[in-house]
Parts: C-alpha cells; sequence; structure tokens
C-alpha cells in the first residue's frame, strides 16, 4: 500500500463557512465528517488573500516576497518550486484537476503553459497529470474545450465574467439582484465542480492500488461568479429551513461551548476551555 | 477613450531588410510569439493563436514608401482596434521598429500590447541573427 495525499481546495471561501468551523449558512456535512475524524490545522493562514500568489505559495512553499508573485496578473516562474516535482522524483505519481492559476488567464496568444492545449493533457510544474478549470466554460482551458466539444449548448449558460468592456462585470441576477450572481439552467453534472470531482475520481481509478500519489483537486468555487447549478440554488435559498434541519445537529456540524466568553459575556467562541467533544468550537485549544 | 500601448525596439538591419518580413501580412506568425498561422485573402487576414484562437482581421494599409502596416480586428466584442507596424529608417544601416495598438474597449489593448513587444523582441532576434 503506497502512500496518498489527496490535497482539496476551494476557491474564495472563509474559513468560518465550514459546518465544522462554525457556519451556520452553508451544509457540509462531508467536510464536516472528515474534521470531525480528523486535525483542523487552526494557525494554518493563506499567505495572500489574492488568489495566484496564494496558489503560488501552495504549489511552492515560499512567501509571495520569495516566489515573486504578488498580484494576480504576475505569473510565476516556470522553474519555481514545486512540492509536485518534488514527491514526483520521489515516485509519486501526480496530477492537478481544476483551477490551477499560477499564470494568467487573459493569454489570447498562449504566453502562459497553463494555458496552451498540449499542456491541458500533459505535464505541468511536476503534475503528470494537469487537467484546468476556472469560473468561465470560455478559453483554453480543459473545461473549456469540454464543455465545447460535449455541451456546446452549455457555453452561454454561465455568468459573463467580464463585460462588453473585458472589465470585471458588475451585471447582478438571482432572487436578490446582487452583482456576479446568476441563475444557471446547466446540469449539474456539466458544472465545473462535478466536473473536477469526477474526472479526479477517473484518474484515482486509473493508479494501482500500490502506487504512492498525490493530486490537487482544485475545485473554482465558490468564487464568484456565483452562479451555480440550479439544483444545488435551490437548497442553499433554504438554508436554516428544512434543508438545513436534514442535518441533525451535533453531527458533522460545530457547536458553540458554553464556557462564557469574557469579552462578549456570552457563551464562547473564541478560546476557551471548551468541553464539548468533536467537532469543537471555533477558537478553543485542542485538547 | 481608447486604450493605446505602444513599442519600439532598433534593430541593427536595414529597414528595406526588416520591412521585407514585418511588412509582409503574410508571414506574420514567423515572428509574433502566441500567431500559429496567418491566412490572407485580399484584405481579409485570419490569424490563429496558439490557444487555437482564429481572430479575423481587415488589412487597412500597406504602404512601402512609409513603410506602415495597418489592421483592425473585426471581431464583434471589439468596438475599435488598429494595430501599426512601421519601419523607421535610422539611416546608418538600422531601424527603428514601432509597434502599435489602439483599442476599444481598453483592456484589449494591454491584452495584444502584451503580445506585440515579445513580437518585436523575435523580430529583433530574426533579423540580427540572420544578419
Amino acid at each position: 500500500m503506497g502512500r496518498k495525499i489527496l490535497f482539496v481546495t476551494t476557491d474564495q471561501m472563509r474559513y468560518d463557512a465550514l459546518g465544522c468551523n462554525g457556519g451556520q449558512l452553508a451544509r457540509t456535512p462531508v467536510v464536516d465528517g472528515l474534521a470531525a475524524q480528523g486535525v483542523r490545522y487552526e494557525r494554518a493562514v493563506p499567505q495572500s488573500v489574492v488568489c495566484m500568489p496564494s496558489r503560488s505559495t501552495m504549489l511552492t512553499g515560499q512567501h509571495p516576497s520569495t516566489h515573486g508573485v504578488w498580484m494576480n496578473g504576475v505569473p510565476l516562474e516556470p522553474d519555481a518550486p514545486s512540492v509536485a516535482a518534488l514527491l514526483r522524483d520521489h515516485g509519486y505519481r501526480t496530477a492537478l484537476i481544476g483551477k490551477a492559476h499560477f499564470q494568467p488567464f487573459l493569454d489570447p496568444f498562449g504566453r502562459f503553459a497553463e494555458n496552451l492545449p498540449v499542456t491541458s493533457a500533459g505535464e505541468h510544474r511536476g503534475f503528470d497529470h494537469f487537467e484546468s478549470a476556472t469560473h468561465s466554460p470560455m478559453g483554453p482551458l480543459t473545461y473549456a474545450r469540454w464543455i465545447a466539444t460535449e455541451h456546446p449548448e452549455a457555453a452561454g449558460m454561465f455568468y459573463p465574467v467580464l463585460d462588453a468592456a473585458l472589465e470585471v462585470n458588475a451585471m447582478g441576477g438571482g432572487a436578490t439582484g446582487a452583482p456576479q450572481v446568476h441563475d444557471n439552467p446547466i446540469p449539474r453534472g456539466w458544472y465545473h465542480t462535478d466536473w473536477v470531482a469526477d474526472r479526479t475520481i477517473g484518474w484515482l481509478e486509473s493508479l494501482e492500488a500500490d502506487d504512492d500519489w498525490f493530486c490537487w483537486m482544485s475545485f473554482p468555487d465558490p468564487h464568484h461568479p456565483w452562479d451555480p447549478p440550479g439544483v444545488r440554488a435551490a437548497p442553499r435559498a433554504m438554508a436554516g429551513g428544512a434543508a438545513a434541519r436534514r442535518i441533525p445537529r451535533g453531527r458533522g456540524r460545530a457547536r458553540r461551548c458554553s464556557t462564557p466568553n469574557p469579552a462578549t459575556g456570552g457563551p464562547g467562541t473564541t478560546a476557551g476551555s471548551c468541553r464539548t467533544t468533536r467537532p469543537r468550537c471555533r477558537g478553543c485549544p485542542r485538547r | 477613450m481608447y486604450g493605446t500601448v505602444r513599442h519600439e525596439l532598433r534593430i541593427h538591419r536595414s529597414a528595406d531588410d526588416v520591412w521585407e518580413l514585418a511588412g509582409d501580412p503574410a508571414r506574420l506568425h514567423e515572428w509574433f510569439p502566441g500567431i500559429d498561422a496567418c491566412e490572407v485573402d485580399g484584405d481579409r487576414r485570419t490569424v490563429t493563436t496558439s490557444t487555437g484562437v482564429p481572430l479575423p482581421e481587415i488589412i487597412v494599409a500597406r504602404d512601402r514608401n512609409l513603410r506602415r502596416f495597418q489592421y483592425r480586428l473585426d471581431l464583434p466584442i471589439v468596438a475599435h482596434h488598429r494595430g501599426t507596424i512601421d519601419v523607421i529608417d535610422l539611416e546608418d544601416g538600422t531601424c527603428l521598429v514601432v509597434y502599435s495598438t489602439d483599442a476599444d474597449p481598453r483592456t484589449m489593448a494591454l491584452t495584444i500590447g502584451g503580445g506585440t513587444r515579445g513580437a518585436l523582441v523575435e523580430l529583433k532576434r530574426l533579423m540580427e541573427e540572420d544578419g
């Protein structure tokens, strides 16, 4: 039996959006279940709040001041260190499926390897297997090509990320009319969240049982635009209602401990002597 | 207001030699990194980028005396575009090549301008190596 490393990332999601971290709105029973059986690293913080710098840090293990990607649009050097290359050189099978974004997306001339079709089916920064996706079904990435080939009618269902002036779109939609919100009629199985999961499962099933492997499963959501497939939009609107009540409290959902918080006088949500069993409330030290 | 980006580079080769390559609309892919193919039909040109995107263009001017080549993208999302390549004789056996991009939406000028700088660098390399 080999060593298996599945590195799952979501994009632009606050840590407390998860139930295991105190979130009350979204239902995240699977992650909560993993957290209940594992370790929550409460002092792990991203080295940048911006996508490309933060991702470059995950890949290289370096601070932005070292890898040089200080803002979106600044490409990571092609020869930058890569945890995937290190593991591959030690015999691991490696894959990145989903959003990479170590180099800029707006790249019509293919100046960056990440956007070239040949890269999308092959090795990239130490990942033997690379299939790319982002929030839009447009452009040269693997997911966009899959949509164009398999479901071309779906390409126009997504929120247009850029407006007519090629600036970030502010058009509103959905029930609230909020910017970057859009009712997406796409079937769930065609949306990039399921695509990333399906492609990852497919790659994992191609491995031998005793293979060592490292897979970065990189979901583009819940980064804006907020245009999930319809089957997910409805339960989200019901959060706190019937849908939320289907998840038994205390099972895979963080609970607040009853220790008073000296700052607020209410139940403790900051560091305290937590008496709850797993999952613990946020802020309480691990016992 | 249009976005406008201009790059220029001195090339140690005669203006005539450089114009022979830079002024030929069918040879853009030989010196513009990121463009894989060019197809010219009268005043229409279609270039295909490395990402597989075909870009239809209209050739606006090709002036041998001025050594000026101008073209524009013919895409619905581009309200205005004008690409201009000038090869200016410095009368010492070298020349200055200027590649200008004007566009509306403005962002398009930046996006294209990121490629034109690399094109000039490649043109210089090709011409000076060859010379």
